[in-house]
């Protein structure tokens, strides 16, 4: 291999001289099939499933908007709805703040601690999302490790009760997430020539002005895509809620089992899970075309 | 110079190793709860002790843990082989549709996982073959999210590699399989390994898509994991999670002697 063949662009134009019809598209048919038949069918299922009347669990063929209108004039469902929804924007919010710094520390800085830094951000990779939840069982049960502390240093008289609350959910989906929005983070940062920033730096700014002025507006279409990224994920995350909400936090996920395996309701369970699908895709839409945007506005 | 921007410097670093720690305490004291004597952790520490491994190595545990694994395995090698056929024919094709079916086999990681598992039980019920679910059907689901991960990483490996190798090695006599095998099939070896470990790791690790779809004899170990924490605590669990943890950390060990695993970390996981 010479150099002069590894120079030549990635993607020179092949000259094809005998123009057969080429089969390489078929290689991509089984990835397609595949996808279609777990993904896009039962998606399609389960929305026509929202819409249709129950024999128990059989789906019969009469159309209802039963389920929806069950749903939407339930008090209860529309503030788990509401609380879902606010949470996973705090949670998206938090996640990628977090995610920029740390982003920005791994890309500028030259310090010997960039490997460390690295290796702790992707070391919850290699756990499940149950195993990081147990530690914060561990940390904020009522026996817990941190009520232990808060204790033994004297801050409070009696153990603080971090389970069953939003705080808890939002502490561990953060936790959960942040590796997401540090890598997507990461990737616009990289982006972002440093020789703007040390001309502004030249100019007479500082640090911090030079941040909000120049670095924030060129990565602003990468935070959105990471604040997208980790608001869809957080809707309809289902662990952290069931543990750390200890029974007595409900988010459109858990609300979803619950229907499916207590309750057994599973037109109802059907439309939840719609509707989550329904907030998560127009988020995923409106933010691309939002990101579009701003790309175009530079 | 350098004294005037010591205040910023200093917030950042102090919030940076907030975050440091936010990240890397829960997974210390995991570790921590399963080499202590106390069923609540005391604080200060009490000592060592290995009694809650006794009740971990089970089969109870080694059970779901073996199911995981083969379930990981067997999804990790569907999605590699699709997931590898699609990025060749995608990185040589010229045609329009290939941003579209890219972007296509993305959207199961981009949608709520939780959707598709529901949306999966109720094909199933509706094709009245409940008797399906379990480990098959898991291997069936989770192929779906391993997919994107092979298909980006291998992605990238085939952008170091120019179609026209492979067109030197046709004129020098080869085959087309020859071609394949010789020329490209070896620069693309490393963003398969990545894809394939990426799409084990994002299968053994599998909540909310398993959620519907396991059984009490079939359950895998994360969702087994769950189960018992909704309804009980025990240490026990911790032994079982860093068990779990050693084993990911050993096969990515292993994996990572064949790939450049920070090479692709940003694009597996975007």
């Amino acid at each position: 291999m010479t150099t002069s063949l590894t120079a030549t662009p990635p993607r020179p134009p092949v000259p094809a001289p005998a123009r057969k019809r080429s089969r390489l598209p078929l290689l991509t048919l089984p990835a397609t099939v595949w996808v279609l038949a777990v993904f896009a069918v039962p998606t399609m299922i389960l929305l026509a499933s929202s819409v249709l009347t129950y024999d128990g669990a059989k789906v019969t063929t009469h159309l209802t908007l039963e389920h929806y209108t069950d749903l939407f004039g339930d008090s209860y469902f529309r503030s788990v709805l509401w609380d879902t929804i606010w949470t996973s924007v705090v949670v998206g919010l938090a996640c990628t703040a977090m995610g920029l710094l740390v982003a920005h520390f791994l890309v500028r800085s030259r310090s010997r601690l960039r490997t460390l830094v690295l290796l702790i951000v992707v070391s919850p990779l290699v756990s499940s999302v149950v195993v990081r939840t147990y530690g914060w069982l561990v940390l904020l049960q009522d026996d817990g490790l941190l009520n232990k502390i808060l204790l033994w240093a004297g801050v409070t008289d009696a153990p603080v009760a971090f389970i069953g609350t939003w705080f808890a959910v939002i502490v561990g989906l953060v936790h959960v997430l942040l590796p997401f929005a540090v890598f997507t983070a990461m990737s616009s940062v990289q982006g972002v020539d440093p020789a703007l920033e040390r001309a502004s730096r030249d100019l007479g700014a500082g640090p911090v002005r030079t941040f909000f002025r120049i670095t924030l507006p060129l990565i602003r279409p990468g935070l959105i895509s990471g604040f997208m990224l980790t608001f869809a994920i957080s809707l309809g995350a289902f662990a952290t809620a069931a543990v750390l909400g200890g029974g007595r936090v409900q988010t459109l996920a858990t609300l979803v089992r619950y229907r499916v395996v207590v309750s057994l309701e599973w037109g109802q369970a059907a439309a939840v899970a719609v509707v989550i699908l329904v907030v998560s895709a127009i988020t995923v839409s409106a933010l691309l075309w939002a990101g579009n945007q701003s790309r175009k506005g530079i | 110079m350098t004294m005037r921007f010591r205040p910023w410097i200093l917030l950042r670093s102090v919030l940076l190793a907030l975050v440091m720690l936010f990240i890397a305490v829960p997974m210390v004291v995991v570790v921590w709860t399963s080499i202590q004597p106390d069923t609540y952790p005391a604080f200060p520490p009490s000592g060592l002790s290995l009694r809650w491994w006794d009740s971990a190595l089970t089969r109870e545990w080694l059970l779901p843990m073996a199911l995981s694994a083969q379930v990981a395995l067997a999804s990790a090698l569907c999605a590699l082989v699709m997931g590898t056929a699609a990025a060749y024919a995608l990185s040589r094709g010229r045609g329009r549709g290939r941003g579209a079916l890219e972007g296509f086999l993305a959207t199961p990681l981009l949608l709520p996982e939780i959707v598709i598992s529901l949306g999966v039980v109720q094909l199933i019920s509706m094709l009245s073959a409940r008797g399906l679910i379990g480990s098959p059907l898991l291997v069936v689901t989770h192929t779906v999210i391993g997919i994107p991960f092979v298909l980006r990483t291998v992605g990238v490996s085939l952008l170091g590699v120019n179609p026209l190798w492979e067109r030197a090695a046709r004129d020098l006599g080869a085959t087309p399989l020859r071609a394949f095998t010789s020329v490209t099939l070896p620069l693309m070896r490393s963003g398969m390994f990545a894809g394939a470990l990426f799409a084990f790791i994002m299968s053994f690790n599998n909540v909310e898509l398993s959620l519907f779809l396991t059984t009490r004899d079939a359950n895998t170990l994360p969702i087994q994991l769950l189960q018992y924490m909704e309804y009980e605590y025990s240490p026990t669990l911790a032994c079982v999670a860093v068990t779990s943890v050693l084993g990911i950390c050993a096969i990515a060990g292993i994996a990572s002697r064949f790939t450049h695993l920070t090479e692709f970390i940003h694009g597996g996981t975007k």
